[in-house]
């Protein structure tokens, strides 16, 4: 269960790499992320990287601040991060926790997304 | 609902329904009789209203019948599914007519002491008579809660749709381009009110795929601190979905008013007129389809 929980989904479109993210958000997964997307990008080159948001139902500031943080490191690495498909829910949440969003591109979905980045 | 939790609550055994049984064995037979006490009673005290619950014939004939069947089935005393579900059924009909819960729990108590009068006129030899008539109103009063649950249930439930409605009808979100929603917002923004807003309108943009929400204040009666800040979790949320935020018509008072309070309101996009607010729209839900990476 635990590997299964942990396991990060790299979907390469079109030279934009894609990420679900699971529900519910777990350590396991994000201490994976990282390492994963920045080993992939050693590899490949990829013009960009697509957090697809669309399944996740509940994201505290912790998680939040992770994404962050994963996000900063492919940054580093030269490609833009878009979070794709976030919920209502998810986005109230975050703002009523207030949240440092400065580093969000938001896409209403993955397709938009994918618009942008291509 | 638990209703195993009301048995509970009256302290009502497989001997109280037993005891039920053994009485509405002699007690049945008065039935008719019974309903006819209990109407005329109903009649009298409830007056006009009864009138009002009961226009003519067929419809005092129809509530006649109905109460017949649950009053022998109450006597009957089984408790089962069956049982509950015409509990709360009766307690459906009631909270559908309106019938005050006082009405209905002055009818069940005039019940239950005509149906002791019966017990004590027609089984005068039976055994354990008090006991088993107290168990009668035990399992009647049970009853009643019962039902007068099941109607505060219900009427709740319509209370909410009701609310659900008023707050559709205070946000008409309309979508006025490919991508493009707007929000009239009228009135007072309290926040019971911005919070209603911004679900609402992250419902919208996730549902529309709004590429740019328009959110005209034009017609808010005050802009102080606390509404302001409303304004701004609302664009930031909804930038986090991926959504371009415009509010639109801020008068002068308005922006003055913002001005000397000293609100920072940051990223948020306004504009003084509505017309500038679509011509950002129609900007951006054109350049953002076209636009390259970043």
């Amino acid at each position: 269960m635990a590997q299964s929980e942990a396991r990060v989904i790299l979907q390469r479109v079109e030279g934009v790499l894609i990420v679900p993210l699971p529900d519910p958000m777990h350590d396991a997964f994000l201490d994976e992320l990282r390492p994963s997307v920045l080993e992939y990008m050693r590899d490949h080159p990829i013009s960009g990287l697509i957090l697809d948001l669309s399944g996740v139902e509940a994201l505290d500031e912790h998680d939040f601040e992770r994404l962050r943080r994963v996000a900063d490191g492919v940054t580093l690495m030269g490609a833009p991060v878009v979070l794709a498909g976030m919920k209502p829910g998810v986005a109230a949440g975050l703002v009523l926790l207030d949240v440092n969003d400065s580093w969000v591109i938001p896409s209403l979905s993955v397709e938009a997304a994918m618009e942008r980045l291509r | 609902m638990n209703y195993e939790e009301f048995k509970l609550l009256y302290e009502i055994s497989e001997i109280d329904y037993e005891n039920v049984r053994k009485l509405g064995v002699r007690i049945a037979p008065a039935i008719n009789d019974f309903i006819d006490r209990l109407y005329a009673y109903m009649r009298e005290a409830l007056g006009y209203e009864f009138d009002v619950h009961f226009p003519d014939e067929a419809s005092l004939a129809r509530a006649q019948s109905l109460s017949r069947r649950a009053w022998l089935e109450f006597l009957e005393a089984k408790w089962d599914d069956a049982y509950v579900k015409s509990r709360v059924r009766i307690g459906e009909v009631h909270a559908q007519l309106q019938i005050q819960p006082r009405h209905y729990l002055a009818t069940m108590n005039k019940s239950l002491e005509l149906w002791s009068h019966f017990a004590h006129t027609m089984a005068p030899d039976q055994s354990d008579l008090s006991k088993l008539i107290e168990s009668m109103w035990r399992v009647g009063q049970m009853e009643g809660a019962l039902v007068v649950d099941v109607y505060s249930q219900r009427t709740g439930e319509i209370i909410s749709q009701q609310s659900r409605a008023l707050t559709d009808m205070s946000t008409p979100i309309t979508a006025i381009w490919d991508g493009i929603l707007m929000l009239p917002v009228v009135g007072i923004v309290d926040s019971r009110r911005a919070q209603d807003i911004m679900q609402r309108m992250l419902e919208q943009i996730a549902e529309k795929r709004a590429i740019v929400f328009i959110l005209d204040i034009s017609g808010v009666a005050v802009v102080d601190t606390a509404v302001a800040n409303h304004l701004i979790r609302m664009t930031k949320a909804a930038r986090l979905m991926g959504s371009y935020t415009i509010v639109s018509g801020l008068s002068p008072s308005v922006a003055q008013t913002i001005v000397e309070l000293g609100i920072e309101v940051g990223d948020m996009k306004t504009t003084g007129n509505l017309q500038d607010a679509l011509k950002i729209a129609f900007d951006r839900a054109g350049v953002e389809q076209k636009i390259g990476a970043k």
